[in-house]
């Protein structure tokens, strides 16, 4: 009777298994294995003195002697000719060389094919040539970087992209009630700015290899407290880069980026 | 024996799952009938707004469109057939309405304002408190909403299934029965191809400014400049409007750039709206920035329809923002939080190029209007 038994639910069993399995689709056909491509994931990061930069919490201590405090809202920006230097000197367009990089909605990676090598620096363009910043928005796939719809990143009537978009709030302390409005929006012609970032620390350059086959990642640091570098808000929290006085201000702010240099590729 | 019975069972069980439910509107063997698709191309004016982002799973259709419409204007979507989408959402208004609140079944209120639907596939964020991401899901929440529609899944679905129009339109839109996934893909299909192009400012934007009026050029001028003061006269030059509402959908997309704002409307808030779900304080008071195409004819204005008119909405944005609104736009706050005090000659400038933004075409396009009525 105790053999019967256990014959019964093997039985049962297999045939419960076969049951379920039948219900199945037919498997999908798997495609032969494709080996590994050559890329690199292109990881931009914005920081705040090495700190990951947080939006809508907290208040960073703006780096000038009168201690202003900083919250964003909001960190986008356009960059065109996005390339890599070989250490020959040799560029290489990532993609067609447009990204819009989005720190607050972690739109920051990127992953690129790109030949094996040597690289010794990344070279971009902040913003645009004047013939695409003024020509058709609406000539860009719905999902490409200068799709104005997409990344709200283009002054519709007034013409032309932002380049850099950062709102948010500052205060004169941290006891202080109310906030007041921060909004630094790089734009027209006179503000684009080319940028060569080397691979390494003003400690020595160095490169990074991309081999075959694999996925190499490459850190690119946007250290966004340089920015501010003894810019005094109570005196200029906006610029949207038209007039006299906030022309200025977003000169100074991006002589910042270049003088103090905000951008880092750390050495791998 | 018994056994014996019991594998007969699982067998017989194991069997018959495999079988597909013949009451599955989904599982229906296709008909023959294939319908008609359409070229997204012919609906959406690439040339002024760029070709939106589409969902891949859900292509236009003729059939497709006609069942989304027929569902928009039906009231057997309402627990008591007594309402339909388009009871709150009119085509003359833009498909708003121009009440404060709407009423449901049961003559029960709803909490906000009924909003203006045209443009929708631009758009990522739905409802005024920008809960939803898409458009099939959003369908599905007035339906169900106890001050709206009051109706159950469940029994839409076997109450569309009931129905001979949508047997054969389902049938001929999605090869299926009558059923509440295919029903949202095809309200979704319709209110995609409500799209608002031909306004006067349409036709002038960007820059011609030759086709406006003078009052109306000094209202775009105002509109599209950054807010400053002129030094000699003190008055406004510009009243930075386009940050949150610029472009040629008059709208601003992305959240994070003015697409979810506070605009200073409060400085308590008894409708948290954005933060009410996404928890954060910092989003508190915050909503989804409304196209202003067609602004003449969707008010009262404000998620609250607070404002009746729009000359309520200028004095608004002239007179009385709350500046320690405690999340307010970081945009408008970086005005030095002084108030624009525009001049009355400004107020009706300003009107008057807003005024160019209504698309009568589109209030009275036969395309969106209610197939059932005669």
């Amino acid at each position: 009777m105790k053999k019967w038994s256990k014959w019964f639910w093997v039985l049962t069993m297999s045939i419960m298994a076969f049951s379920v399995q039948s219900c199945e689709e037919n498997p999908p056909i798997v495609p032969p294995v494709v080996e590994g491509k050559t890329s690199i994931d292109l990881n931009f990061s914005a920081l705040w003195n090495g700190q990951p930069l947080t939006f809508l919490t907290g208040w960073f201590e703006q780096p000038s002697p009168q201690k202003e405090y900083v919250q964003f809202f909001n960190f986008g920006m356009i960059v065109s000719k996005l390339r890599l230097v070989k250490e020959d000197g040799t560029e290489v367009l990532l993609g067609d060389g447009y990204q819009w990089i989005d720190f607050k909605k972690q739109r920051t990676k990127f992953n690129y094919e790109v030949p094996v090598g040597k690289y010794k620096a990344v070279r971009f363009t902040l913003g645009l040539d004047s013939a695409i910043n003024h020509g058709d928005p609406n000539q860009w796939g719905a999902e490409h970087p200068l799709n104005g719809n997409l990344t709200g990143m283009h002054w519709g009537w007034a013409g032309g992209y932002i380049f850099q978009a950062i709102d948010g709030n500052y205060k004169d302390s941290l006891t202080d009630k109310y906030t007041k409005g921060m909004s630094f929006h790089t734009a027209t012609d006179v503000m684009v700015r080319n940028f060569e970032v080397p691979v390494g620390t003003s400690m020595g350059a160095a490169t990074f290899e991309v081999k075959e086959k694999a996925t190499t990642p490459v850190q690119f640091n946007y250290h966004i407290n340089r920015y501010y570098q003894g810019i005094e808000l109570k005196k200029g929290s906006v610029s949207h880069s038209e007039g006299i006085k906030e022309t200025a201000l977003m000169q100074k702010l991006l002589e910042n980026l270049k003088v103090n240099s905000a951008f880092e590729i750390p050495t791998p | 024996m018994k056994q014996g019975l019991i594998i007969l069972g699982v067998l017989i069980l194991g069997l018959s799952s495999c079988r597909k439910d013949p009451e599955d509107p989904l599982h229906k063997t296709p008909s023959s009938y294939k319908p008609t698709l359409v070229d997204p191309a012919t609906i959406f004016p690439v040339g002024k707004f760029g070709m939106p982002q589409l969902p891949s799973d859900n292509p236009f259709t003729e059939e497709g469109i006609y069942l989304g419409r027929m569902l928009f204007y039906d009231p057997i979507l309402s627990f008591d057939s007594s309402i339909s989408c388009g009871s709150c959402h009119k085509q003359e208004y833009a498909f708003a309405e121009p009440k404060k609140f709407s009423t449901g079944i049961f003559g029960l209120q709803t909490g906000r304002n009924s909003s203006s639907l045209y443009n929708l596939a631009y758009s990522r964020k739905f409802f005024w408190d920008a809960r939803q991401s898409t458009l099939r899901e959003q369908v599905f929440e007035p339906i169900q909403a106890h001050n709206e529609m009051a109706m159950t899944l469940p029994f839409l679905a076997k109450r569309l299934a009931r129905t001979d129009r949508y047997i054969e339109y389902f049938d001929k839109a999605f090869g299926s029965n009558p059923n509440v996934f295919d029903m949202s893909k095809a309200l979704e299909q319709f209110l995609m191809t409500l799209v608002s192009k031909d306004s006067r400012f349409n036709g002038f934007f960007p820059g011609k400014f030759s086709l406006l009026s003078d009052t109306e050029k000094r209202g775009a001028l105002l509109f599209n400049g950054l807010v400053d003061f002129d030094m000699v006269t003190g008055l406004a030059t510009g009243t930075d409007c386009f940050h949150c509402h610029g472009g040629a959908l008059a709208q601003q997309n992305n959240p994070d750039m003015g697409g979810i704002a506070n605009n200073g409307l409060d400085g308590n808030f008894t409708d948290k709206g954005y933060g009410a779900i996404t928890g954060n304080p910092a989003d508190r008071g915050l909503f989804k920035t409304p196209s202003l195409l067609n602004i003449a004819v969707t008010g009262p204005y404000m998620h609250d329809g607070r404002f009746a008119t729009l000359d309520e909405v200028i004095d608004h944005y002239s007179d009385n923002v709350n500046y320690l609104s405690p999340t307010i736009s970081p945009m408008m706050a970086a005005h030095g939080n002084k108030q624009l005090k525009l001049t009355p000659q400004q107020k009706a400038d300003l009107k008057a190029f807003l005024l160019t933004m209504t698309d009568s075409a589109f209030l009275t396009n036969p395309a969106y209007s209610n197939p059932f009525k005669k």
